[in-house]
Protein backbone atom coordinates (compact mmCIF):
# COMPACT_ATOMS: atom_id res chain seq x y z
CA UNK A 1 0.00 0.00 0.00
CA UNK A 2 1.37 3.41 -0.99
CA UNK A 3 2.46 5.66 1.87
CA UNK A 4 0.97 9.19 1.98
CA UNK A 5 4.39 10.74 1.35
CA UNK A 6 4.80 8.58 -1.77
CA UNK A 7 1.42 9.73 -3.08
CA UNK A 8 2.40 13.33 -2.41
CA UNK A 9 5.72 12.83 -4.18
CA UNK A 10 3.93 11.47 -7.26
CA UNK A 11 1.35 14.28 -7.19
CA UNK A 12 4.07 16.88 -6.81
CA UNK A 13 6.25 15.29 -9.49
CA UNK A 14 3.45 15.20 -12.04
CA UNK A 15 2.36 18.73 -11.15
CA UNK A 16 5.86 20.17 -11.41
CA UNK A 17 6.59 18.41 -14.69
CA UNK A 18 3.34 19.72 -16.12
CA UNK A 19 4.09 23.20 -14.77
CA UNK A 20 7.60 23.26 -16.23
CA UNK A 21 6.44 21.90 -19.58
CA UNK A 22 3.74 24.59 -19.70
CA UNK A 23 5.91 27.56 -18.77
CA UNK A 24 8.71 26.37 -21.04
CA UNK A 25 6.26 26.07 -23.95
CA UNK A 26 4.87 29.53 -23.18
CA UNK A 27 8.37 30.99 -22.91
CA UNK A 28 9.34 29.56 -26.30
CA UNK A 29 6.02 30.55 -27.85
CA UNK A 30 6.35 34.14 -26.60
CA UNK A 31 10.03 34.33 -27.61
CA UNK A 32 9.08 33.39 -31.17
CA UNK A 33 6.20 35.88 -31.14
CA UNK A 34 8.46 38.61 -29.71
CA UNK A 35 11.18 37.97 -32.29
CA UNK A 36 8.57 38.41 -35.02
CA UNK A 37 6.64 41.46 -33.87
CA UNK A 38 9.25 43.18 -31.62
CA UNK A 39 6.52 44.35 -29.25
CA UNK A 40 7.61 45.25 -25.73
CA UNK A 41 4.87 43.33 -23.83
CA UNK A 42 5.72 40.11 -25.67
CA UNK A 43 9.46 40.60 -25.06
CA UNK A 44 8.91 41.24 -21.34
CA UNK A 45 6.61 38.28 -20.93
CA UNK A 46 8.99 35.99 -22.83
CA UNK A 47 11.85 37.08 -20.54
CA UNK A 48 9.62 36.52 -17.52
CA UNK A 49 8.61 33.00 -18.51
CA UNK A 50 12.05 31.87 -19.62
CA UNK A 51 14.09 33.36 -16.78
CA UNK A 52 11.79 33.44 -13.77
CA UNK A 53 9.25 30.70 -14.35
CA UNK A 54 11.66 28.20 -15.94
CA UNK A 55 15.42 28.77 -15.42
CA UNK A 56 15.23 30.42 -12.00
CA UNK A 57 12.59 27.97 -10.80
CA UNK A 58 14.66 24.93 -11.77
CA UNK A 59 17.97 26.27 -10.37
CA UNK A 60 16.43 27.29 -7.05
CA UNK A 61 14.29 24.13 -6.98
CA UNK A 62 17.53 22.12 -6.97
CA UNK A 63 19.73 24.50 -5.00
CA UNK A 64 17.51 25.34 -2.04
CA UNK A 65 16.65 21.73 -1.07
CA UNK A 66 20.34 20.83 -1.49
CA UNK A 67 21.18 23.51 1.07
CA UNK A 68 19.30 21.46 3.69
CA UNK A 69 22.07 18.85 3.46
CA UNK A 70 25.38 20.63 4.05
CA UNK A 71 28.20 19.06 2.03
CA UNK A 72 25.86 17.47 -0.49
CA UNK A 73 27.07 19.85 -3.20
CA UNK A 74 30.31 21.79 -3.41
CA UNK A 75 30.13 25.51 -2.48
CA UNK A 76 30.89 26.41 -6.09
CA UNK A 77 27.97 24.38 -7.41
CA UNK A 78 25.72 25.75 -4.68
CA UNK A 79 26.75 29.29 -5.58
CA UNK A 80 26.00 28.58 -9.23
CA UNK A 81 22.57 27.15 -8.45
CA UNK A 82 21.49 29.70 -5.84
CA UNK A 83 23.20 32.74 -7.37
CA UNK A 84 22.15 31.84 -10.90
CA UNK A 85 18.64 30.99 -9.74
CA UNK A 86 18.15 34.28 -7.96
CA UNK A 87 19.68 36.23 -10.83
CA UNK A 88 17.34 34.62 -13.36
CA UNK A 89 14.40 35.03 -10.99
CA UNK A 90 15.18 38.68 -10.24
CA UNK A 91 15.48 39.66 -13.90
CA UNK A 92 12.37 37.63 -14.72
CA UNK A 93 10.36 39.10 -11.85
CA UNK A 94 11.31 42.62 -12.95
CA UNK A 95 10.26 41.78 -16.52
CA UNK A 96 6.93 40.48 -15.22
CA UNK A 97 6.34 43.63 -13.21
CA UNK A 98 7.35 45.75 -16.21
CA UNK A 99 4.82 43.83 -18.36
CA UNK A 100 2.18 44.64 -15.76
CA UNK A 101 3.14 48.32 -15.82
CA UNK A 102 3.25 48.70 -19.61
CA UNK A 103 0.03 46.79 -20.22
CA UNK A 104 -2.20 47.94 -17.34
CA UNK A 105 -0.77 51.12 -15.86
CA UNK A 106 1.37 52.77 -18.51
CA UNK A 107 2.06 56.41 -17.71
CA UNK A 108 0.82 56.23 -14.11
CA UNK A 109 3.42 57.83 -11.87
CA UNK A 110 2.71 55.59 -8.86
CA UNK A 111 3.05 52.45 -10.98
CA UNK A 112 6.30 53.67 -12.54
CA UNK A 113 7.58 54.43 -9.03
CA UNK A 114 6.54 50.96 -7.87
CA UNK A 115 8.36 49.38 -10.80
CA UNK A 116 11.61 51.23 -10.13
CA UNK A 117 11.33 50.57 -6.41
CA UNK A 118 11.00 46.89 -7.25
CA UNK A 119 14.09 47.09 -9.47
CA UNK A 120 16.01 48.75 -6.67
CA UNK A 121 15.01 46.25 -4.00
CA UNK A 122 15.70 43.31 -6.32
CA UNK A 123 19.20 44.50 -7.17
CA UNK A 124 19.98 45.56 -3.59
CA UNK A 125 18.62 42.30 -2.18
CA UNK A 126 20.55 40.24 -4.73
CA UNK A 127 23.88 41.99 -4.10
CA UNK A 128 23.38 41.98 -0.32
CA UNK A 129 22.46 38.29 -0.30
CA UNK A 130 25.52 37.47 -2.40
CA UNK A 131 27.89 39.53 -0.26
CA UNK A 132 26.55 38.06 2.97
CA UNK A 133 27.28 34.52 1.76
CA UNK A 134 23.73 33.51 0.91
CA UNK A 135 24.74 31.91 -2.38
CA UNK A 136 27.08 29.48 -0.62
CA UNK A 137 24.73 28.22 2.09
CA UNK A 138 21.35 29.02 0.50
CA UNK A 139 19.96 30.10 3.84
CA UNK A 140 16.47 31.57 3.78
CA UNK A 141 16.94 34.20 6.44
CA UNK A 142 18.46 37.61 6.99
CA UNK A 143 17.47 41.04 5.76
CA UNK A 144 18.85 40.53 2.23
CA UNK A 145 16.96 37.29 1.70
CA UNK A 146 13.75 38.88 2.93
CA UNK A 147 14.26 41.89 0.71
CA UNK A 148 14.64 39.60 -2.30
CA UNK A 149 11.84 37.19 -1.40
CA UNK A 150 9.58 40.05 -0.31
CA UNK A 151 10.01 41.72 -3.70
CA UNK A 152 9.26 38.47 -5.54
CA UNK A 153 6.08 38.15 -3.48
CA UNK A 154 5.04 41.78 -3.90
CA UNK A 155 5.58 41.62 -7.67
CA UNK A 156 3.56 38.40 -7.88
CA UNK A 157 0.78 40.04 -5.87
CA UNK A 158 0.71 43.02 -8.24
CA UNK A 159 0.69 40.79 -11.32
CA UNK A 160 -2.29 38.80 -10.01
CA UNK A 161 -4.18 41.87 -8.84
CA UNK A 162 -4.35 43.90 -12.05
CA UNK A 163 -6.13 41.47 -14.37
CA UNK A 164 -8.20 39.77 -11.72
CA UNK A 165 -9.41 42.54 -9.47
CA UNK A 166 -9.21 45.53 -11.78
CA UNK A 167 -9.47 44.65 -15.44
CA UNK A 168 -11.92 41.77 -15.19
CA UNK A 169 -14.70 44.22 -14.31
CA UNK A 170 -13.82 46.46 -17.25
CA UNK A 171 -13.92 43.44 -19.57
CA UNK A 172 -17.37 42.44 -18.38
CA UNK A 173 -18.63 45.92 -19.23
CA UNK A 174 -16.99 45.79 -22.66
CA UNK A 175 -18.38 42.33 -23.31
CA UNK A 176 -21.92 43.42 -22.52
CA UNK A 177 -21.61 46.09 -25.22
CA UNK A 178 -19.87 43.87 -27.74
CA UNK A 179 -16.64 45.89 -27.50
CA UNK A 180 -14.48 42.82 -26.95
CA UNK A 181 -14.55 39.18 -28.04
CA UNK A 182 -15.52 36.64 -25.35
CA UNK A 183 -12.23 34.79 -25.87
CA UNK A 184 -10.12 37.90 -25.26
CA UNK A 185 -12.21 38.95 -22.26
CA UNK A 186 -11.91 35.49 -20.76
CA UNK A 187 -8.12 35.59 -21.25
CA UNK A 188 -7.88 38.20 -18.46
CA UNK A 189 -9.72 35.89 -16.08
CA UNK A 190 -7.45 32.98 -16.96
CA UNK A 191 -4.31 35.08 -16.66
CA UNK A 192 -5.46 36.38 -13.28
CA UNK A 193 -6.41 32.90 -12.07
CA UNK A 194 -3.05 31.48 -13.16
CA UNK A 195 -1.27 34.34 -11.43
CA UNK A 196 -3.15 33.61 -8.20
CA UNK A 197 -1.99 29.98 -8.43
CA UNK A 198 1.60 31.12 -9.00
CA UNK A 199 1.34 33.39 -6.00
CA UNK A 200 0.24 30.39 -3.92
CA UNK A 201 3.18 28.37 -5.29
CA UNK A 202 5.60 31.14 -4.34
CA UNK A 203 4.27 31.54 -0.81
CA UNK A 204 3.80 27.85 -0.07
CA UNK A 205 7.07 26.84 -1.73
CA UNK A 206 9.00 29.28 0.43
CA UNK A 207 7.48 28.36 3.79
CA UNK A 208 9.45 25.10 4.43
CA UNK A 209 12.75 26.81 3.58
CA UNK A 210 11.99 29.66 5.94
CA UNK A 211 11.14 27.40 8.88
CA UNK A 212 13.76 24.71 8.17
CA UNK A 213 16.10 25.83 10.95
CA UNK A 214 13.35 26.62 13.45
CA UNK A 215 11.32 23.40 13.65
CA UNK A 216 11.97 19.85 14.76
CA UNK A 217 12.37 17.31 11.91
CA UNK A 218 8.90 15.88 12.56
CA UNK A 219 7.27 19.30 12.62
CA UNK A 220 9.13 20.36 9.52
CA UNK A 221 8.09 17.16 7.73
CA UNK A 222 4.44 17.79 8.61
CA UNK A 223 4.64 21.40 7.47
CA UNK A 224 6.34 20.40 4.23
CA UNK A 225 3.61 17.85 3.45
CA UNK A 226 0.95 20.53 3.78
CA UNK A 227 2.74 23.22 1.81
CA UNK A 228 3.82 20.86 -0.96
CA UNK A 229 0.24 19.69 -1.39
CA UNK A 230 -0.71 23.31 -2.03
CA UNK A 231 2.25 23.71 -4.40
CA UNK A 232 1.20 20.60 -6.34
CA UNK A 233 -2.43 21.69 -6.66
CA UNK A 234 -1.45 25.25 -7.59
CA UNK A 235 0.97 23.85 -10.17
CA UNK A 236 -1.94 22.10 -11.90
CA UNK A 237 -3.91 25.33 -11.70
CA UNK A 238 -1.13 27.36 -13.31
CA UNK A 239 -0.66 24.80 -16.08
CA UNK A 240 -4.32 24.65 -17.05
CA UNK A 241 -5.10 28.38 -16.84
CA UNK A 242 -1.91 29.60 -18.53
CA UNK A 243 -2.23 26.99 -21.27
CA UNK A 244 -5.77 28.09 -22.04
CA UNK A 245 -4.67 31.75 -21.92
CA UNK A 246 -2.10 31.28 -24.67
CA UNK A 247 -3.23 28.09 -26.43
CA UNK A 248 -7.03 27.99 -26.20
CA UNK A 249 -8.32 24.73 -27.56
CA UNK A 250 -11.13 24.70 -30.16
CA UNK A 251 -13.42 23.05 -27.61
CA UNK A 252 -12.72 25.80 -25.07
CA UNK A 253 -13.39 28.49 -27.69
CA UNK A 254 -16.72 26.87 -28.53
CA UNK A 255 -17.58 26.60 -24.84
CA UNK A 256 -16.95 30.34 -24.33
CA UNK A 257 -18.93 31.29 -27.41
CA UNK A 258 -21.90 29.18 -26.32
CA UNK A 259 -21.74 30.63 -22.82
CA UNK A 260 -21.63 34.14 -24.17
CA UNK A 261 -24.56 33.57 -26.49
CA UNK A 262 -26.69 32.02 -23.76
CA UNK A 263 -25.73 34.36 -20.91
CA UNK A 264 -25.07 37.54 -22.83
CA UNK A 265 -22.49 39.06 -20.56
CA UNK A 266 -20.88 36.13 -18.83
CA UNK A 267 -17.17 35.61 -19.40
CA UNK B 1 -6.25 66.29 -18.87
CA UNK B 2 -6.35 65.52 -22.59
CA UNK B 3 -9.51 63.96 -23.87
CA UNK B 4 -9.96 62.07 -27.10
CA UNK B 5 -11.35 63.76 -30.18
CA UNK B 6 -14.40 61.46 -30.04
CA UNK B 7 -15.18 62.63 -26.50
CA UNK B 8 -14.77 66.34 -27.27
CA UNK B 9 -16.75 66.14 -30.50
CA UNK B 10 -19.61 64.20 -28.89
CA UNK B 11 -19.85 66.66 -25.99
CA UNK B 12 -19.92 69.65 -28.33
CA UNK B 13 -22.60 68.10 -30.53
CA UNK B 14 -24.76 67.02 -27.61
CA UNK B 15 -24.58 70.48 -26.11
CA UNK B 16 -25.83 72.01 -29.34
CA UNK B 17 -28.66 69.49 -29.71
CA UNK B 18 -29.95 69.44 -26.14
CA UNK B 19 -30.79 71.97 -23.46
CA UNK B 20 -27.97 70.76 -21.25
CA UNK B 21 -25.07 73.06 -20.49
CA UNK B 22 -21.40 72.23 -20.98
CA UNK B 23 -20.84 70.80 -17.51
CA UNK B 24 -24.01 68.72 -17.61
CA UNK B 25 -23.16 67.29 -21.02
CA UNK B 26 -19.60 66.43 -20.12
CA UNK B 27 -20.68 64.86 -16.84
CA UNK B 28 -23.34 62.81 -18.59
CA UNK B 29 -20.93 61.55 -21.23
CA UNK B 30 -18.38 60.71 -18.55
CA UNK B 31 -20.95 58.68 -16.63
CA UNK B 32 -21.97 56.82 -19.78
CA UNK B 33 -18.34 56.02 -20.55
CA UNK B 34 -17.80 54.79 -17.02
CA UNK B 35 -20.72 52.41 -17.40
CA UNK B 36 -19.04 51.05 -20.51
CA UNK B 37 -15.64 50.72 -18.82
CA UNK B 38 -14.12 53.40 -21.09
CA UNK B 39 -12.07 56.51 -20.41
CA UNK B 40 -12.56 59.98 -21.96
CA UNK B 41 -8.85 60.08 -22.78
CA UNK B 42 -8.81 56.95 -24.89
CA UNK B 43 -12.33 56.42 -26.20
CA UNK B 44 -12.36 55.86 -29.96
CA UNK B 45 -15.11 56.93 -32.40
CA UNK B 46 -16.19 53.30 -32.77
CA UNK B 47 -16.48 52.84 -29.01
CA UNK B 48 -18.34 56.15 -28.70
CA UNK B 49 -20.80 54.98 -31.37
CA UNK B 50 -21.65 51.95 -29.24
CA UNK B 51 -22.05 54.16 -26.17
CA UNK B 52 -24.35 56.52 -28.07
CA UNK B 53 -26.48 53.65 -29.30
CA UNK B 54 -26.65 51.59 -26.12
CA UNK B 55 -26.13 53.78 -23.05
CA UNK B 56 -26.48 57.47 -23.81
CA UNK B 57 -30.23 57.49 -24.68
CA UNK B 58 -31.08 56.29 -21.18
CA UNK B 59 -28.74 58.79 -19.58
CA UNK B 60 -30.24 61.69 -21.55
CA UNK B 61 -33.81 60.59 -20.84
CA UNK B 62 -33.06 60.57 -17.13
CA UNK B 63 -32.02 64.21 -17.56
CA UNK B 64 -35.32 65.09 -19.26
CA UNK B 65 -33.84 65.45 -22.74
CA UNK B 66 -36.66 64.94 -25.21
CA UNK B 67 -36.30 62.47 -28.04
CA UNK B 68 -33.00 61.30 -26.57
CA UNK B 69 -32.61 58.30 -28.85
CA UNK B 70 -32.95 60.38 -32.02
CA UNK B 71 -30.48 62.93 -30.68
CA UNK B 72 -27.94 60.19 -30.02
CA UNK B 73 -28.44 58.43 -33.33
CA UNK B 74 -28.09 61.72 -35.20
CA UNK B 75 -24.50 61.92 -33.96
CA UNK B 76 -23.44 58.52 -35.26
CA UNK B 77 -22.78 59.50 -38.90
CA UNK B 78 -20.61 62.41 -37.76
CA UNK B 79 -18.56 60.15 -35.52
CA UNK B 80 -17.60 57.98 -38.45
CA UNK B 81 -15.99 61.02 -40.08
CA UNK B 82 -13.57 61.40 -37.20
CA UNK B 83 -10.16 59.89 -37.57
CA UNK B 84 -9.59 56.76 -35.52
CA UNK B 85 -7.46 59.01 -33.34
CA UNK B 86 -4.22 58.30 -31.61
CA UNK B 87 -4.54 54.62 -31.04
CA UNK B 88 -3.28 53.92 -27.55
CA UNK B 89 -2.49 50.27 -27.13
CA UNK B 90 -5.00 48.83 -24.67
CA UNK B 91 -4.64 45.72 -22.51
CA UNK B 92 -7.18 44.08 -24.85
CA UNK B 93 -4.89 44.72 -27.84
CA UNK B 94 -1.99 43.05 -26.03
CA UNK B 95 -4.00 40.09 -24.77
CA UNK B 96 -5.54 39.62 -28.19
CA UNK B 97 -2.06 39.28 -29.73
CA UNK B 98 -0.71 36.93 -27.10
CA UNK B 99 -2.30 33.78 -28.44
CA UNK B 100 -1.24 34.70 -31.96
Amino acid sequence: MARPEDSLAVLLGVSQLLYLATVLALGLRLSILASRNRQLPEILLAVHFVLCATVGYVLLGVGVPASYEPGMLSPEVMALLIGGGHLASSVGVFAGAAFNYFVFRRGKAWARGLLWLGGLTLSTGYIGYAMSGGFRDGRCEGIWFWLLYGTYTAAAAWVMTEPFAHYYGVMRKHLRLGLVEPLVANRFLLWGGGSVCRFIMLIMGGIPSIFFRHLSPAEWQALTSITLTFVALAGFGVSVTYWLTFFPTPAYKRFLQRRHESAGDEI
Amino acid sequence: MNHSEAFEWTCAELESKSLLNTLEVRGTVRLALKQAGLEPRHVTPEQMRVVLERIMPGELESRAVTDAESVCLSLVPGLSCLAAGTEVETPEDVFKRLSG
